[in-house]
């Protein structure tokens, strides 16, 4: 998408890009996080802005890494939907500057606030990082977006502040809503689960999402920053919807906990879990129980090793703590945000048929992370 | 050597591509607002 988008082979795409000034950031060191607020996991995203910082709207997301859709590399992002998202944001720019405080007021959602750490070089965690330590003493080097949530994670956990569910839980996917969109238009609906809160709220398929929470959305990238930012405990999202033509207000409720619904732990198999802590090892969801499903690999050299030598893959996980039923999202919250340094662990496995209790403890000290 | 490489690559992208800003975004804000024509951030 970045060749197609810097590239002539488009001359659609390409009359759209002019309109644009165009600022490629190929690294998050010194990128002011209260500004530039998006999904980590993506592999390739987009901001819309004016000069003095409102934001219009963004393009691009995460997705699970499934075999599904591991053969279309990059479900998400379709040039038409790129453009669909660019002519939306040429609109809203239009509109903005012949009304700044109008609009100012429906765009102010777009921005978040202000995190706790601004940069990610900052972080109490990032000392830990050989790379983002010299970047914070002025030598040059590289920032991966995931690193900035990593980063995050690792140093409210460092603080014993208590992670935010949307630090876990975080751009929730449309699908939370039982929408599925059509990634060639800006936010079009294509699908409709039954019995969800979008067919409840009556949202029909072919339906183009025009605003959520008073926001003009250019992208469903835009719909995940709605989810993203809306309460934890729910509450009422007005939406507009254009169909036929026609405006249509529309009134979509969460309710109470919906956050959680939603599966994450896809988020962190390519990544690495906090790495002093798992070593890298992952996790997928099964009839049974969650499953180890992959060890360390060779990059985490001196992350904690006692998890990856005493899980083992296959070993489907039916107890943590005494505690039972969690899915992988459950535990990989419970272990992020209960556990210390120090703490001890124990879990119970399904090993060859038998339960084995497979005890480990979190180090004291956190190792310094030599791998990316 | 690959991230060298991938490096290179998105440099020469971005030279292909006329004239992107490469990683600063303050004249990317001072040219939106001399020009008068919104940003379009990317990061990869």
């Amino acid at each position: 998408m970045d060749g197609q988008l810097a590239g002539p082979s488009d001359e659609q795409l390409a009359k759209l890009r002019d309109q644009f000034v165009c600022v490629r950031l190929i690294q998050m060191g010194g990128v002011d996080l209260a500004t530039f607020q998006f999904d980590p996991f993506l592999s390739w995203s987009v901001f819309f802005m004016n000069a003095d910082k409102t934001i219009y709207g963004r393009f691009g997301r995460a997705h699970p890494q499934t075999k599904r859709n591991k053969k279309d590399s990059n479900p998400n992002h379709t040039p038409a939907g790129l453009k669909a998202a660019m002519s939306a944001a040429l609109k809203i720019h239009q509109d903005y500057m012949r009304d700044p405080e109008q609009w100012g007021t429906a765009l102010a959602g777009k921005t978040g606030a202000t995190p706790r750490w601004r940069f990610a070089e900052k972080t109490p965690a990032a000392r830990r990082y050989k790379r983002l330590k010299r970047i914070d003493s002025g030598e040059k080097g590289c920032v991966h977006c995931h690193e900035v949530q990593r980063t995050a994670i690792d140093s409210y956990f460092m603080k014993r502040i208590a992670l935010p569910d949307n630090m876990l839980w975080l751009y929730p996917r449309p699908a939370v809503l039982g929408l599925t969109m059509d990634n060639r238009h800006a936010a079009r609906v294509s699908k409709v689960a039954p019995d969800s809160a979008a067919a409840q709220a009556g949202v029909r398929v072919g339906d183009d999402i025009v605003s959520m929470s008073a926001q003009p959305l250019v992208s469903i990238a835009d719909i995940q920053w709605v989810l993203h930012t809306f309460p934890d405990k729910g509450g009422v999202i007005p939406i507009e919807v254009a169909r036929a033509g026609k405006p249509v207000m529309l009134s979509l409720e969460l309710e109470d906990g919906w956050r959680r619904k939603e599966d994450f732990g896809w988020r962190y198999r390519v990544a690495g879990y906090s790495s002093w802590l798992w070593a890298g090892v992952s996790f997928r969801d099964s009839k049974q129980g969650v499953v180890v499903a992959q060890r360390a690999p060779r990059w985490f050299k001196r992350a904690n090793e006692e998890p990856k030598r005493k899980l083992q893959p296959r070993d489907v996980i039916v107890e943590v703590d005494g505690k039972t039923g969690m899915d992988r999202s459950a535990l990989l919250a419970y272990l992020m945000r209960d556990k210390r340094l120090g703490s001890k662990v124990t879990f119970v496995v399904l090993r060859g048929g038998q339960r084995v209790p497979v005890e480990f403890r979190i180090p004291k000290k956190q190792p310094e992370v030599q791998g990316y | 050597m690959k991230r060298a490489a991938a490096l290179l690559a998105l440099v020469s992208l971005a030279s292909a591509g006329d004239d992107w800003i490469q990683d600063d975004i303050e004249k990317g804000y001072a040219r939106a607002k001399a020009t008068g024509k919104p940003l379009l951030v990317a990061f990869r």
